[in-house]
């Protein structure tokens, strides 16, 4: 705040210190890129490392037979066949509405065995976040989804739960036998 | 990668399936007044539909018996090449309800689901 017993350059040079140590703090704090993401009405992220490329709505995707409903079907990406899941089942969260599929986007995501695609109801954003935001998963997190959460923050005043995709696919792989 | 592979194509429903043609013993029309106990292709593929009454006969190969599978399409011959054959992505080969589905396929823009008629759990459900 200006002093008013100081001249315009001292409030001008104050502010500017101010400035320089506030960037001086974001430079020296690690960051994580997070991808985050909705699925029904809540928000989700993983670490930008885990998503290898985000697909949008346009993207076809190719029904397959007798597979577990958790599976949409494929997609043909660049001349490779990968798959598409959907999360809803493992998140306990009621099926998402088809005819809003215009705002769709599919995450393609890495686990230590699985290379997949991810639909999610809307991409919200992808950027860097302090790691100091991240806040350890409360005891009072749901039991489903404690083995893949790794972290809870809040962006914007909106409540974001940090998945470990690589833990998420292995859960999912136990759910579906 | 260049090998040529022969399959035949089972069309008329909203995803295509495929079976490898040595796997195939026949192929007739279905009398309308024989009563030939067949299967369907939901009975052999949870999910798979084929729309209308049957109308032909493939006779598939398979260890114990062989398969009466009853369609409502002519199937057709295709040969893809090598290349346009994928093995199932891992999550699919985990997620698979059924034993019999072999391989995933591209052709004419779609994908082709690959079945394995030896993979067919008897008896008929």
């Amino acid at each position: 705040m200006p002093n008013s017993t100081n001249s315009p350059l001292d409030d001008a040079l104050a502010a500017k210190q101010q400035l320089t140590e506030r960037e001086i703090v974001d430079v020296d704090e690690p960051q994580i890129k997070l991808v985050i993401f909705r699925v029904l009405d809540k928000c989700f992220a993983f670490p930008g490392r885990s998503i290898k490329e985000v697909l949008g709505a346009d993207t076809e995707t190719f029904y397959v037979p007798g597979m577990h409903d958790s599976i949409e079907g494929v997609i043909n990406l660049r001349g490779d066949l990968h798959s598409v899941l959907r999360l809803n089942s493992l998140l306990q969260l009621s099926e998402s509405d088809s005819r809003a599929l215009a705002s769709t986007s599919i995450l393609l995501a890495q686990g230590v065995n699985i290379f997949t695609g991810i639909r999610v109801d809307e991409l919200l954003d992808v950027l860097d976040v302090p790691q100091s935001t991240l806040q350890a998963p409360m005891d009072s997190l749901p039991a489903h989804l404690k083995p893949f959460v790794s972290a809870l923050l809040t962006l914007n005043e909106r409540p974001i739960t940090l998945l470990d995709a690589d833990l998420l696919l292995q859960t999912w792989l136990e759910h579906i036998q | 990668m260049n090998a040529l592979i022969e399959l035949v194509l089972l069309s008329g429903q909203a995803h295509l399936l495929a079976i490898e043609a040595g796997q195939v013993a026949s192929l007739r029309r279905l009398q309308p007044t024989e009563d030939t106990v067949y299967w369907r292709l939901a009975d052999m593929l949870p999910g798979a539909q084929d729309a209308g009454a049957a109308q032909f006969l493939l006779e598939l190969k398979h260890p114990e018996q062989p398969i009466l599978l009853g369609l409502a399409h002519e199937p057709t011959h295709v040969t893809l090449t090598a290349a346009a054959f994928w093995p199932l992505p891992s999550a699919l080969e985990q997620a698979k309800q059924v034993a019999c589905i072999k391989a995933l396929a591209w052709h004419a823009d779609t994908v082709v689901t690959v079945l394995d008629a030896q993979g067919v759990s008897l008896p008929r459900p």
